[in-house]
């Protein structure tokens, strides 16, 4: 079995090989994939709830997945200050080489269900190696 | 394998993205894809590992197989455990019942991939041999590996 911690290893080592072999567009068709199999639940808990829905979707998986993060959620937008991505901290903190748009995954999953719902969303990869990002989504 | 990662929380929903990761390079690239990618990256992502067990024998791979079964609630036990051979039975295996428990779909090749390419991968790399007997629809296996003679 590959543990769920060894998971984001394997991850990013399929960025890797579908990128080296196949092109970038492999990768992208890769998270394509994802997005329309494994994001579901937010696309649904967005529609339902809007902002509110993005803030109880990523207290809940960022609380699992650990790292170091703000979320702000006012009326009209919803903030995620990333000071240390659990993703990307992981990849840091062993022998492996991150992929070099391994953020990309991110925007690439999320984004495009987001505006779906009327809203406008800007993702800003503040600095890969250190691992922090933001994303800031608004009311339209 | 770094010690990093061993420290964080389980998310076991990575296990369905899993998954669908074996799914995609089997259906759009090929058996042969699949295989090499999971071989090659276990031997590059295991390396921390297999230089251990390189070292210090069998008893590192015990080692691994007991904190990740053990941070996943799987259920298993070592039925050989000897310098020379170690063979895990694994009841029940956390990754199989996570996503049957929440309905993810289970790729045919998952077994394949994520414990039989792997495992032969890290063997292979360490002087070993590994082989598997394993039923992936009951989450359970048989796993083996020895010394060649």
């Amino acid at each position: 079995m590959i543990s769920a911690n060894e998971f984001i290893l394997f991850y990013n080592e399929i960025f890797k090989y579908l990128d080296s072999s196949f092109g970038k567009q492999d990768v992208e068709d890769l998270w394509s994939g994802i997005k329309d199999t494994y994001c579901q639940q937010i696309d649904r808990i967005i529609g339902q709830k809007g902002l509110k829905g993005m803030y109880e979707y990523w207290s809940k998986t960022l609380g699992e997945e650990g790292g170091r993060y703000n979320i702000t959620l006012t009326d009209d937008e919803f903030i995620i200050d990333m000071h240390y991505c659990p993703s990307m901290g992981k990849l840091l903190n062993t022998h492996v080489k991150p992929y070099s748009d391994y953020c990309g995954h991110c925007p690439a999953l999320y984004n495009d269900i987001i505006r779906k719902h009327g809203f406008e969303v800007d993702t800003y990869i503040i600095d890969r190696d250190k691992s922090a990002c933001r994303m800031h989504v608004r009311k339209r | 394998m770094d010690e990093y990662i061993y420290s964080q929380s389980v998310h076991k929903d990575f296990h369905g993205i899993m998954s669908f990761l074996i799914k995609f390079i089997r259906k759009k690239h090929g058996a042969r894809h699949m295989d090499r990618f999971f071989t090659d990256a276990a031997v590059y992502i295991y390396r921390p590992l297999i230089q251990r067990i390189k070292e210090k024998g069998l008893q590192e791979i015990k080692k691994h197989f007991s904190r990740v079964f053990d941070a996943e609630d799987g259920k298993y036990r070592f039925q050989k455990d000897t310098e020379e051979e170690l063979v895990f039975r694994v009841d029940r295996c956390p990754a199989i019942w996570h996503m049957k428990d929440s309905g993810a779909v289970i790729d045919e090749r998952f077994c394949h991939c994520s414990t039989e390419l792997v495992n032969t991968a890290i063997a292979q790399e360490c002087g070993f041999r590994f082989s598997v007997d394993y039923d992936q629809e009951k989450g359970s296996c048989l796993q083996r590996f020895w010394r060649p003679a």
